[in-house]
């Protein structure tokens, strides 16, 4: 007797379904630094911050993170790291912004950007 | 008994019932490094000098160059310094997390946070001016960057280029990294 081909049930269905789409995110490669100057709003659960970096010059660069929306309590940072790897001092501000700059001659390289004290780090 | 036993369940279920807080990250206590001035909520300027001497001192520990403190004219509450990374970065990085974390990260902003912000004449005229020019609206009241931001919503960043340009312009011999908040 040849066994009849079922469908599988849709609770199967969904475990693949979920398993591929999870698998799909493995995949993409994590973000790497961005060169100064990728400004966007970065959403977290409790609101929007926006991250920016520039350079005002050939020797001056800077990084900010201000609250857009939301009632994120957390303290705001910003920081700045150099295209040859070195950091200056993370700046610590309030809910509602941080900002910082640096005058040298070092390479310029990425906006460092924190929503809160303990949170990681997002790059500009 | 009964009643207790009732009262005890329908506490129970109210509790694991509740509706949770909005999911915020609270935010960690604090270094313990750093305890002596926060313990108390409050941090005194000379609790303030303090922290900074020690995350000076903590570099210059690993022989790095780092300037003597100076006040800064933007706020008249942050103290400002230069620092000159050497040697190899992940190294610098580690050493300069740790002398931060050890000794002010959290110390200055609640100093400041506590303080009114009050801008050096000379930079706040200059620093009026400049938005002036850049066709800034202002009232003329303006004494610190918050209220050069909440007059100008600081479209593209403007009230910080010219802050900073007025900075390098009166304040030359100072020192170039900045920390602002508003």
């Amino acid at each position: 007797m040849v066994a009849r081909r079922t469908q599988p049930r849709p609770v199967l269905r969904l475990a693949v379904a979920t398993t591929a789409l999870f698998s799909a995110f493995a995949l993409v490669p994590v973000q790497s630094a961005q060169a100064i100057g990728n400004n966007r709003d970065v959403s977290r659960s409790c609101g929007v911050n926006h991250v920016a970096s520039g350079r005002y010059s050939n020797t001056s660069a800077w990084a900010q993170t201000t609250r857009v929306s939301g009632n994120c309590s957390g303290t705001l940072g910003a920081g700045l790291r150099a295209s040859d790897g070195y950091t200056w001092p993370r700046v610590n501000g309030n809910r509602d912004s941080a900002y910082t700059q640096r005058t040298d001659s070092a390479g310029f390289g990425s906006g460092m950007h924190w929503g809160c004290l303990d949170c990681n780090v997002t790059y500009s | 008994m009964r009643n207790t036993v009732a009262c005890v369940l329908v506490s129970a279920l109210a509790a694991g019932c509740s509706t949770p807080a909005v999911e915020q990250p609270a935010e960690p206590a604090y270094p313990a490094a750093q305890s002596w001035a926060l313990d108390d909520g409050v941090v005194t300027e000379t609790e303030y000098r303090t922290a900074i001497d020690g995350f000076v001192s903590c570099m210059r520990k690993f022989d790095y160059d780092v300037t003597d403190p100076v006040l800064s004219p933007i706020d008249g509450l942050t103290l400002l310094y230069d620092l000159h990374p050497t040697g190899d970065p992940d190294t610098w990085n580690k050493n300069l997390d740790g002398c931060d974390s050890s000794f002010v990260s959290q110390i200055e902003p609640v100093y400041v946070e506590a303080r009114t912000q009050v801008m050096e004449p000379s930079l706040r005229d200059a620093t009026a001016q400049c938005l002036a020019e850049r066709g800034a609206d202002l009232g003329g009241e303006e004494r610190n960057v918050k209220n050069f931001v909440d007059t100008t919503g600081n479209s593209d960043n403007i009230v910080m280029r010219c802050v900073s340009d007025a900075m390098k312009r009166l304040f030359p011999d100072y020192p170039g990294f900045l920390k602002i908040r508003w």
